[in-house]
């Protein structure tokens, strides 16, 4: 309980020093966005593919999970995309982000709702669990840096 | 790089080095490449970003097809 504690406020300050870090070049942010998660896509794809091979996760799941990641890969092609094209920070260009992150943030909550219980091993559970929350972090930290001010 | 992008990550190398086996590379792959990240120029963020996603669809399509009953 302790530990947790002292995780979620160190979470907490965090998450107010990456806000203030946000203010500088929204389209930066965004193209690092894309990047990050991009990078992250890669590990879970990887990580997938590498518990399906171990024996870890059965065919059938691995199916699954692998058709909702190629919806978060085709999602991110767009946004990075859209990130390259940009070339002023307006509200129309803000707006235009934002909108394709939750295209890519609904095919993670598809990820997520697909959920980890056709893992069988509770490391592997784990290890998948935090690819998601990592795709989540680069998610929620770009869209509070488009919605907020210059 | 964002201090929660590397919270997370550092939690997927914690959980990797227990299962050890290939996961563990995977994520420290991940992490070198997020670290690298602010010192790249926005057209190599760009390109690079773009070169992982064409390997990642490749890869999905040839696990989809592997797994496909």
């Amino acid at each position: 309980m302790f530990n947790s504690q002292i995780h979620k406020s160190t979470l907490a300050v965090l998450i107010m020093l990456s806000l203030l870090a946000c203010g500088a070049g929204k389209l930066r942010q965004a193209r690092k966005a894309a990047h990050r998660i991009q990078v992250v896509t890669d590990a879970a794809v990887d990580t997938t593919t590498t518990l399906y091979h171990d024996g870890v996760i059965d065919k059938e799941y691995t199916n699954k999970i692998a058709h909702i990641l190629l919806k978060v890969n085709d999602g991110n092609r767009v946004l990075i995309n859209k990130a390259e094209a940009a070339t002023a920070d307006t509200p129309g260009v803000r707006a235009d982000l934002l909108a394709q992150l939750r295209v890519v943030e609904s095919a993670v909550k598809e990820l997520k709702d697909a959920g980890v219980l056709g893992i069988k091993s509770k490391n592997g559970s784990l290890a998948f669990e935090s690819a998601i929350n990592a795709l989540d972090s680069s998610i929620a930290i770009i869209q509070a840096a488009l919605s907020g001010g210059k | 790089m964002n201090p929660l992008t590397i919270i997370a990550i550092l939690e997927l190398i914690n959980k990797a080095i227990k299962i050890g086996g290939e996961i563990l590379p995977i994520a420290l792959r991940a992490y070198a490449a997020l670290k690298a990240e602010s010192g790249m120029s926005d057209e190599q963020l760009i390109a690079e970003a773009k070169k992982l996603n064409d390997e990642d669809a490749a890869k999905l399509k040839a696990l989809i097809a592997e797994t496909a009953s």
